[in-house]
């Protein structure tokens, strides 16, 4: 039982802290990607798009590869702190970070791009700054599209399992998040928990879709 | 009062460039000339919305632009009454916060006395809180007008004001701008492609042609006299 609670703590804790900076680094990237062009603007685009085509357990990989300790970044993180941030928590919100970010990316440059720019332009003309005219006009019209990616992103994050597995392994107690412990129960047969499990996730996953269909409607 | 209008600007949008002068004084210009022709670009480029080349714009003897001296202010402190041809009311405000947008950092009282001025102006009584949506066209434009108007700008900014209005609405918006010019005072530039429009509101017309600013003067010799007496039985 401490098990289960744990591993739905974690999963809540993951969930949040990931979206946190999804939702603001997610909609910067995707007003940045639907307002500017720059060299490279496709490139960022498609790189952005990849953790949501690749199989989880290859972005696991890559992650593996960056994070481990003789990972790209990895390795200096450890040589400054004797800390490496491979199956611990952390670990979890990382993996549920990167597969969660282009689902915010792309619903916030979508939202981005289906506003009247015009609307900016006159907000303009009556005084306003730009950075007046993003918080007056561009978000709060942007608002559903934001809060639906931000939805779509907390529901990933929450069943995020493949990259999860990789980067954190499955700990009981440290790093088994809930589609961890599903995975577990079904390997020992606990068919019980693992309906009961799944049941929750689903109904979860199928209220956070719902939201942000209707979230999704533009003014 | 200085309201002298100086425009003297090149800009290239893509491959098509715009070359304008105009000159005027408080007075109601109207920018003629088919589509295409780089009317909407030079209230743009009067505005600050878009980027000019090389030349100069002042409005009441302060210069919004001039490549010159360095001067190029940007869009909100031009304040120019900006009206575009959709009138982009802000779906998320109400009639009234459209209206106060550009005075918001007034205070409630100075807000409240001007709102109640534009309303009654624009015959927009009751409608303080009706949504945009609930809004038909006319009064949509006229509560862009309100708002382009709420904050006293130096120069007024028309692009296609009476597009997509019914002939009676349009001739009740032309009188209102008529006056509004008369009232303010200040020079007002509008936008269009109908020659009727032109010679039934205009003091000065310039004629557009492939983005230079071919002709100005008296809407009679710049429309043709013709016309003129023709457009005096024109009924909208």
């Amino acid at each position: 039982m401490n098990d289960i609670i744990f591993s739905i703590q974690l999963s809540l804790m993951v969930a949040c802290v990931s979206t946190v900076f999804v939702a603001s680094f997610g909609s910067a990237l995707g007003f940045v990607l639907a307002r500017f062009k720059f060299p490279g603007r496709n490139l960022l685009d498609a790189l952005l798009t990849l953790p949501l085509i690749l199989p989880p357990t290859v972005v696991g990989f890559y992650l593996l590869g960056f994070f481990g300790k003789n990972g790209l970044v990895g390795k200096q993180i450890f040589e400054l702190t004797g800390w490496s941030p491979v199956f611990t928590w952390q670990a979890c919100v990382i993996s549920a970070i990167v597969i969660s970010l282009p689902l915010m990316v792309k619903t916030s440059k979508a939202a981005f791009e289906s506003l009247d720019t015009k609307l900016e332009d006159v907000s303009m003309t009556l005084g306003k700054s730009r950075l007046q005219t993003i918080f007056l006009v561009t978000l709060p019209l942007a608002a559903r599209g934001l809060i639906a990616g931000v939805a779509l992103s907390f529901a990933r994050a929450l069943g995020e399992f493949g990259a999860t597995l990789m980067i954190a392994g499955n700990i009981p107690g440290r790093t088994q998040t809930l589609p961890l412990l599903i995975f577990q129960a079904t390997q020992t047969g606990e068919t019980d928990l693992v309906l009961s499990l799944v049941l929750v996730l689903s109904l979860f996953s199928l209220l956070v879709a719902l939201l942000s269909n209707e979230w999704k409607v533009h003014w | 009062m200085n309201h002298s209008l100086q425009v003297s600007i090149q800009a290239s949008i893509g491959s098509f460039d715009l070359s304008a002068e105009i000159t005027g004084q408080n007075e109601l210009i109207v920018l003629f000339g088919p589509s295409g022709s780089g009317k909407s670009t030079i209230l743009n480029c009067i505005a600050g919305l878009q980027k000019v080349r090389k030349g100069a714009i002042s409005v009441g003897g302060r210069f919004f632009l001039s490549t010159e001296k360095s001067v190029n202010l940007s869009p909100q402190l031009r304040k120019c009454g900006y009206l575009p041809q959709n009138p982009s009311l802000f779906p998320h405000l109400n009639v009234a916060q459209n209206i106060c947008f550009g005075i918001s950092g007034k205070n409630k009282a100075e807000q409240e006395s001007r709102l109640h001025e534009l309303l009654s102006t624009f015959h927009l009584e009751g409608f303080e809180n009706s949504r945009i949506t609930e809004l038909s066209g006319g009064q949509a434009k006229r509560v862009a007008l309100a708002r382009a108007l709420a904050a006293t700008p130096a120069i007024l900014l028309l692009d296609e004001p009476f597009s997509a209005l019914d002939e009676d609405l349009r001739e009740e918006l032309a009188s209102e701008i008529k006056n509004i010019q008369r009232q303010l005072s200040i020079p007002v530039i509008l936008v269009t492609h109908s020659k009727q429009e032109a010679l039934f509101i205009a003091d000065k017309v310039v004629v557009m042609q492939h983005g230079k600013t071919a002709r100005q003067g008296a809407p009679e010799d710049m429309l043709g006299k013709k016309e003129l007496s023709e457009s005096t039985q024109y009924s909208w």
